[in-house]
């Protein structure tokens, strides 16, 4: 093969930026030759990628369970096209206050919920998912209810909206992505897997583990914050219904389909949930049937997710898996996020 | 007002009481949680709308084909999941339950969603409420059958585990799973039935629900919610605390929509969880817990 | 370096700690032996914040950590191995030696995030630290294999690396020996023995395997029920007939 397999697969492990932004280049370039329905399915995926990659951190490094992500995704939606509406700030104000403020929000909500852990921990979240949204619906003062509102879109260099907010989309998810895996390669990281591991160890070892939680739930609100106040300029409509508990499973399927603890899979998820979504838009009820199945054949079958195959692939290796045994010369780690052994 | 009220009240508590025993079944057997109990709770309710209204049985017909239809999806989740089903998977399990949720509710909605929004069932009986006092107490007579026949379930419920060999199986399981598998219990048998009964148990709560509501695909997930919110409020770990904790957050919802308003209904029961979860993590009655890690 | 004062300690009606004392010695090697459910391993708990004692005080270098949270006791210098010991299997051996580093990062949040000059230089100055370690450990060689994929007693050895890097005052190690060989419990004691005198490393010791309690520990606290029944010199405390007959049993002396 002409191209050095070797090489690339180095690089992408070292967590050189060069590989990421090469394909956000790429993408740009697709993109802009996309027509509209394309380009606004494309942005979709990048904003969602943007979500999941936070998600991941929660659900995938640090082994937290939450379902409040719709809901906080919502809220960066909300917070973005309702300080436009009402207030009149111009939207890149109103994306960073929705940014900071669902960061502290969420943060703010959990904060109790945090000494809780595994089911219990998603119970809360749920709970507090529900009571947001049920504000959604009911605060009509402020949010124009269950019927929703026009979110206004956004234009730069003379392109038209929705060329614009893929842009946009596309610069700030790659270099939240980049930061993200940055942060998981760092001492960060190894709190976050240390917590999901073993956390009376990790407390041990001098882990703080309400602080790591928490900053690991406020990195992922964060996150879904910035995609929601993205998602408002996207959609040009906002309304409860995109927020719903079923939007929060659509988004555990993606990162679980892409794969938990890696961050490549925090792209390929939301590519092909949407894809898939985007083929049931019409069906009455295969939409479930199918991500039902989905989302149980990939726990059971393939839990990893796909986002290690893809590294075996650029490895150039076809066997290797975590779980079975102790091999010799392998790498593995948080340095290179192969194939890790995610329980989940 | 205040009679009426409390009525249903009690009478849906005692439907999230079942909804509750099942996750707490669940629980002390398999250290499990199910999402997808709400969602056969909703299709309880689908199926007694088939039974009843669109093939034009009556009512005691409807219970038996319910019954089946739920031992068939217990089974069927049972022999799907089995993998899973130990402490390490706990996580991964809870996930694919939540699958198991959308399969259930992506099914009904196959089978009924193009027939309309919201479905009515017939009521199990038709007549006056019932008039106490002068006219001081009054029972709706819906009410009085819903809880009469969860309290009939919650017998049975009882009766089992004290009086049959599995429901003695399923307690020693739950005392010391260890234990169990050592003097030779068939776990494997005790899991399924676990999950089993978990199932029917709210699919008989979506049977007995159906007649005092409008049923539509969505409903499981906020039924399981209550359900697992009444389970937590009892402690996870006892039956009878289950179903008074259905019943606590029943009244609550009931009170909170009669005297503040109809639309803070739904919110009272996130509120009620998210502080039982927090403040009471071992349930009303279990004590403030103590420090871990 | 650390004192324990009357420390009791109970779930409910069982009583798993009852009004115990001993203290460690700056640079000891004191053994913590008894029959199972003395409490010794609830004690290692209660020391490490890992449950709060209901009486009673402890107090590492003279200052009281009774009420402290595990994490601040390790920040204290107080670090442990626990008796199932299982490494991160999420990350490589060196990393989660690297976590014994904890919670020293020079560098913030911020830092992390945009991978300032700084953080990279701290990591790289952990990874050589715990290469170090792992090294002396014996254990170099299995730095970039998964936790996970080590034998238990691999897995031992490097939870000791991991405790040991931040070089604390004080090691808390709760049977290290389980499940080794003759040999291979000679080996630890000596590594024991050394780390005491390389680091000047206090360290009180669980252990069941009396031969590395006799090679390693100067000084022995005898538990039986949650009370402390003997502390002195090995030689005298298993001559003690309290101790024979609680722990060691009446046999030991026919066997030795």
């Amino acid at each position: 093969m002409a191209v050095p397999v070797q090489s690339i697969r180095s690089a992408w492990r070292s967590g050189s930026w060069v590989y990421p932004v090469a394909i956000a280049v790429v993408v740009a370039l697709i993109g802009m030759t996309l027509n509209p329905y394309l380009l606004f399915l494309l942005t979709r995926v990048v904003i969602f990628s943007m979500l999941v990659a936070g998600l991941n951190v929660l659900m995938g490094y640090s082994g937290l369970l939450s379902f409040a992500h719709a809901a906080l995704f919502g809220i960066g939606a909300y917070v973005t096209g309702l300080m436009q509406v009402h207030l009149g700030v111009p939207y890149p104000v109103a994306l960073l206050t929705a940014t900071v403020g669902v960061t502290g929000a969420g943060t703010l909500l959990v904060l109790p919920a945090l000494r809780l852990s595994g089911i219990h921990l998603a119970i809360a979240t749920l709970a507090v998912a529900q009571a947001v949204h049920w504000v959604l619906i009911n605060w009509s003062a402020v949010t124009f209810g269950a019927g929703g509102f026009r979110a206004p879109s956004i234009a730069i260099f003379g392109l038209n909206a929705t060329q614009s907010i893929f842009l946009t989309s596309l610069v700030l998810t790659t270099i939240g992505y980049l930061m993200v895996r940055q942060l998981v390669r760092t001492s960060f990281g190894r709190k976050f897997v240390a917590i999901r591991d073993n956390s009376v160890a990790a407390a041990a070892n001098g882990v703080n583990v309400t602080a790591t939680k928490t900053i690991a739930f406020a990195l992922s609100a964060g996150c879904a914050g910035l995609a929601g106040g993205l998602y408002s300029a996207l959609l040009g409509f906002v309304a409860p219904e995109s927020f719903n508990l079923e939007q929060m499973i659509l988004m555990k399927v993606m990162a679980v389909v892409g794969g938990l603890g890696t961050m490549l899979g925090s792209m390929i998820g939301p590519a092909l949930v949407i894809f898939l979504q985007e083929q049931l838009r019409d069906s009455q009820g295969w939409l479930e049937i199918i991500f039902g199945a989905v989302l149980i054949g990939f726990v059971l079958f393939l839990p990893k997710g796909i986002a290690p195959l893809i590294y075996r692939v650029l490895a150039g290796k076809r066997t290797e898996t975590v779980e079975t045994g102790p091999r010799t010369g392998q790498k593995v780690g948080l340095s290179a996020p192969t194939d890790r052994a995610v329980e989940n | 007002m205040l009679s009426v009220l409390l009525a249903s009240g009690v009478a849906n508590g005692l439907l999230y009481g079942l909804v509750a025993l099942g996750v707490v079944v669940l629980a002390k057997a398999a250290n499990a949680f199910n999402f997808s109990q709400g969602d056969v709770m909703a299709l309880g309710g689908f199926v007694s709308y088939a039974v009843i209204v669109t093939m034009g049985y009556g009512s005691v017909a409807a219970l038996p084909i319910v019954v089946i239809v739920a031992l068939f999806v217990g089974v069927l989740s049972y022999l799907l999941l089995r993998p899973l089903m130990d402490a390490q998977h706990a996580v991964a399990l809870l996930t694919a339950t939540i699958g198991l949720s959308f399969l259930v509710k992506g099914t009904i909605r196959l089978i009924w969603g193009r027939q309309g929004d919201y479905f009515a069932v017939p009521p199990l009986v038709s007549g006056p409420p019932i008039i106490l006092f002068d006219g001081a107490v009054i029972i709706p007579l819906q009410h009085l059958v819903m809880s009469g026949g969860a309290v009939l379930m919650l017998a049975l419920f009882a009766l089992f585990f004290r009086f049959t060999r599995l429901g003695l199986f399923m307690r020693s399981v739950a005392d010391n799973p260890r234990a169990a598998r050592i003097v030779g219990i068939p776990t494997e048998l005790v899991l399924c039935s676990a999950m089993v009964l978990s199932l029917v148990v709210s699919a008989v709560a979506g049977f007995l629900l159906a007649p005092a509501t409008l049923i539509f695909p969505d409903m499981g997930f906020s039924l399981f919610l209550k359900g697992f919110a009444a389970a937590i409020i009892g402690g996870m770990m006892s039956l009878p605390g289950a179903v008074i904790g259905g019943v606590l957050l029943g009244v609550t919802e009931v009170l909170v929509s009669g005297y503040i308003s109809s639309t803070a209904q739904e919110l009272s029961a996130f509120v009620l969880i998210f502080v039982a979860l927090i403040f009471f993590p071992r349930g009303l009655f279990g004590g403030r817990s103590s420090r871990s890690v | 370096m650390l004192d324990i004062r009357n420390v009791s300690l109970s779930f409910g009606a069982l009583k798993v700690l009852n009004n115990a004392s001993f203290s460690l010695g700056k640079g000891e090697v004191l053994g913590l032996i008894g029959p199972n459910g003395a409490g010794k391993t609830s004690m290692m708990n209660v020391i490490t914040g890992i449950h709060r004692p209901q009486t009673g005080e402890i107090r590492l270098g003279g200052i009281d950590i009774t009420t402290s949270k595990p994490h601040e006791i390790a920040e204290r210098g107080l670090r442990r191995t626990f008796q199932t010991s299982l490494l991160c299997s999420g990350m490589s051996v060196v990393e989660n030696v690297m976590l014994g580093l904890e919670p020293q990062p020079a560098y913030g949040f911020w830092g992390a995030l945009v991978g300032s000059p700084k953080v990279r230089q701290w990591e790289e100055e952990a990874r050589q630290k715990s290469m170090e370690m792992l090294d002396w450990m014996g254990m170099a060689a299995f730095a970039d294999r998964p936790g996970s994929s080590l034998s238990f007693g691999q897995q031992r050895l490097v939870e000791i690396a991991r405790a040991l890097v931040s070089r604390p005052s004080v090691l808390l190690l709760d049977e290290p020996a389980v499940g080794l060989t003759a040999p291979r419990v000679d080996e630890l004691a000596e590594k024991i023995v050394s780390i005491r005198t390389e680091f000047g490393t206090s360290i009180l010791l669980i252990e069941h395997v009396m031969q590395l309690v006799f090679a390693a520990c100067s000084r022995v606290v005898v538990m039986n029920a949650g009370e402390v029944i003997a502390d002195g010199d090995p030689k005298t405390v298993t001559a003690d007939p309290r101790v024979v007959e609680s722990y060691l049993g009446r046999g030991y002396y026919a066997e030795s």
